[in-house]
């Protein structure tokens, strides 16, 4: 915890070997105080040092506030409990499972420097780093000697960078330490080499369990913090479940009980976390979002489906989370006298369609209603928006448009104009490859650059200059949309388009 | 001979039952607007039997080089299953689903349509990289029959997946026009169960005989169907057909020429 400097401070922990320190701040570790020492001795340097008795309480407050502040960033947030009872320097650690996550923040670069900004705002100092593992993201919190947004580590790649960090960041206990320095195992890297049966005889199993921790051989269970949410149903079974039918069950138990208790609050989930946890510790999460509230279990089970194959029993499931982390309150809805949701409505059932279909697309695959933009350039005329909620109308009212043709090639593709006639027009070109007679040519329609746009995309090169668009017709009865841009004398003749007639 | 009239009128009777059964999906009126408005002074009826358009169904539209008059076709054929069952005004979704490089011709620009008179529904666009995926989602919306109709734009697809496709337009009530290139099966156009098999090219031109908006429509197939072939003419404003006979000339008084 940060606090003014200049006044001396630490937190001090009573027991039956007497008081010692356990938390301190930087102006008494410069002068020499550590964590861990007795206070008469830390006394003996610092005679006005101010001394806090600790708080369990308020020490505990801070970090569930801490860890509210964390979802912000991931719903899986987990609290480092072995830090606070072993080691005597006031630390906290909190792990954040942020698979998949990243990209919202504009990386995992942006990601790291956000939430330090975050911390610093907060009056905390922190570090952070990423990793594959939990083990390797405490070690490089700690250990990585990269800047504080580079603290990156990705171990395949990272290797080397892993085999320097000190024995320290293994987390073991403070005699292991002592007895790896003493050895001359200063480095992971000096441990990763030598015998893996000779390190446990030697040094015990703790060693060789965090080193496959680190390195991802052997999973870590994470006991993440769950938040006080009214949507959050969490079930643990005493018989690990153990074949994909009894999963599915238990999920669909669970789901219909959480669409009960959304049914009665008027409200509709938009994004359900579904994670089961094995009994060896390995998790498995699935993740769905919906267009609309939703609180028809026979939909979500449906959505759920899709992805419910990649779960994997292993030795058993024994527990599992359900949760809503994002619930919308839901309009009326006329609900038959069976209680049962009335899917008959076309709005809802059309969203119920535009889930199931944008839950099995691939990552290029996009589903959107098209809109009229304000702008001459034909490609931006036409923009995207979501299948769902409100959308900008098909047509603008106010915007003429001149005849356009019903396929847009996009990008243009590029044609050599092989005569022209005395007008500037083509009259015989070569595209994809076949020579083109061209029978008759109406134009030119000029469109000039839209300067006063930020042209940040793709075909800048062509969007930024004056096109002459010309309707030809060539002797296969075809009408081509096309248009020459360039500077004078450098003319680059493009396809855009082809019309019905 | 009188019995075997008796049966044949049966027969069609049966046909035309089971094409209609349950699930009339748009009002007569705004589809006969919709068949008048689209092929004007075409005579289908000497084509197509009993119970005309099927609304319910799959059909294709095949096009040879040129994909904006099949583009076209395909959306106003759409547009005949948009309204809703009891008539009322409300029309339902039309889905436009786009397979990326199949015919390597652009995408469907949705600024070309003209203002119809009949209300139209606006597409939902789907553009999806592998056919699988495109057969999938066309199938799923046919059969959840909360859409009017679905265009499908893909490469040649097998009898198996157009008989699925049938099978979940009949399931959901759903009309599925689908678009595909005039790709030649040992000489013969690959075999599909579609209700109808529609093909439109564009008339060739030479310097004498310059076309542009004169196509060739022929319905070449399907289900209860005679073959008919007609030489048309696009309206430019409009996009609708009408017959052209004898030939006319496309170019109206206010179009300038550079040849």
């Amino acid at each position: 915890m940060m606090s003014p400097p200049e006044i001396p401070r630490v937190i001090t922990r009573v027991d039956n070997r007497g008081v010692f320190i356990c938390a301190l701040n930087a102006a008494a570790q410069k002068a020499g105080v550590h964590g861990g020492m007795r206070l008469s001795d830390a006394r003996s340097i610092l005679p006005d040092l101010d001394n806090i008795p600790e708080q369990p309480d308020l020490y505990d407050s801070h970090l569930a506030r801490m860890i509210r502040v964390m979802d912000r960033y991931s719903p899986w947030v987990a609290r480092d409990r072995d830090l606070h009872n072993t080691t005597l320097n006031g630390d906290a650690g909190l792990w954040l499972e942020i698979t998949g996550g990243s990209h919202l923040f504009g990386g995992e670069g942006p990601f790291i420097t956000q939430i330090l900004q975050d911390m610093k705002r907060r009056g905390y100092a922190a570090r952070v780093a990423i990793a594959d593992t939990a083990g390797a993201a405490w070690g490089g919190a700690r250990c990585h000697p990269g800047k504080e947004a580079d603290r990156i580590l990705s171990l395949p790649t990272d290797h080397a960078i892993a085999a320097e960090f000190p024995v320290s960041s293994l987390r073991l206990s403070g005699d292991i330490i002592a007895l790896l320095s003493r050895l001359g195992l200063k480095q992971l890297g000096d441990i990763t080499p030598l015998p893996r049966a000779n390190i446990t005889t030697r040094l015990g199993p703790d060693v060789l369990l965090r080193l496959d921790q680190f390195y991802g051989r052997l999973p870590e269970h994470l006991n993440f913090e769950l938040p006080d949410h009214p949507w959050l149903i969490k079930q643990g079974f005493g018989e690990p479940l153990g074949d994909a039918a009894n999963l599915a069950h238990a999920i669909e138990t669970l789901i219909a009980r959480l669409c009960s208790d959304l049914r009665n609050e008027s409200l509709g989930l938009r994004r359900l976390i579904v994670r089961c946890t094995q009994v060896d510790g390995h998790t498995h999460t699935i993740t769905t979002t919906t267009g609309t509230p939703c609180q028809s279990e026979t939909h979500i089970l449906r959505l759920l489906a899709e992805k419910m194959p990649g779960v994997d029993t292993g030795f058993g499931i024994e527990q599992i989370i359900v949760y809503a982390p994002w619930v919308e309150h839901v309009a009326f809805r006329q609900v038959r006298l069976d209680r049962q949701q009335d899917d008959t409505s076309d709005a809802l059932a059309l969203a119920q369609l535009i889930d199931r279909i944008n839950h099995h697309l691939g990552p290029n695959d996009i589903l959107y209603h098209s809109a009229h933009h304000a702008s001459h350039l034909p490609e931006r005329a036409v923009i995207r928006q979501p299948p769902t909620g409100s959308i900008k109308p098909e047509r603008l009212q106010d915007v003429p448009l001149p005849k356009r043709p019903v396929r847009l090639l996009e990008p243009p593709e590029p044609v050599d104009v092989v005569e022209y006639n005395s007008t500037g027009s083509p009259t015989r070109i070569r595209w994809r490859k076949m020579l083109i007679d061209v029978l008759w040519a109406d134009g030119p329609e000029r469109i000039c650059p839209e300067w006063w746009e930020y042209l940040d995309r793709d075909n800048y090169a062509i969007s930024q200059m004056t096109r002459d668009y010309f309707r030809i017709c060539d002797q296969k009865g075809r009408v081509l949309w096309l248009f020459r841009s360039g500077h004078a004398g450098q003319d680059i003749w493009s396809v855009h388009g082809l019309f019905a007639g | 001979m009188p019995a075997q009239r008796l049966n044949d009128a049966r027969a069609a009777l049966a046909q035309a039952e089971k094409q209609w059964k349950g699930s009339v999906a748009c009002s007569v009126d705004t589809e006969s607007r919709v068949i008048a408005h689209v092929f004007g002074d075409i005579p289908l009826s000497r084509n197509i039997s009993i119970g005309g358009f099927a609304p319910i169904g799959l059909h294709e539209v095949i096009c040879g080089h040129d994909m904006g008059a099949a583009s076209v076709l395909a959306w106003q054929l759409a547009q005949i299953g948009s309204g809703k069952p009891d008539g009322k005004p409300v029309h339902r979704s039309v889905f436009w689903i786009r397979q990326r490089r199949a015919i390597d011709q652009g995408g469907f620009y949705h600024l070309a349509l003209p203002e119809t008179p009949v209300t139209r529904p606006r597409p939902l666009m789907l553009t999806v990289d592998h056919q699988v995926t495109a057969l999938w989602a066309g199938e799923e919306i046919a059969k959840s029959g909360q859409i009017a109709s679905v265009i499908l734009e893909t490469t040649d697809y097998d009898l198996t997946a157009a008989r699925r496709m049938q099978l979940a337009c009949e399931a959901g009530g759903t009309r599925m026009i689908v678009l595909r290139r005039a790709l030649p099966h040992a000489g013969r156009l690959m075999p599909s169960s579609a209700l109808t098999r529609w093909k439109i090219e564009p008339a060739l031109g030479t310097q004498q005989n310059m076309t542009g908006n004169i196509h060739y429509l022929s319905l070449i197939g399907g289900r209860g169907v005679r073959p008919g072939s007609w030489k048309v003419k696009a309206d430019a404003t409009t996009l609708s057909l009408s017959v052209v006979d004898p030939l006319e000339d496309r170019l109206s008084q206010n179009q300038s020429i550079y040849t």
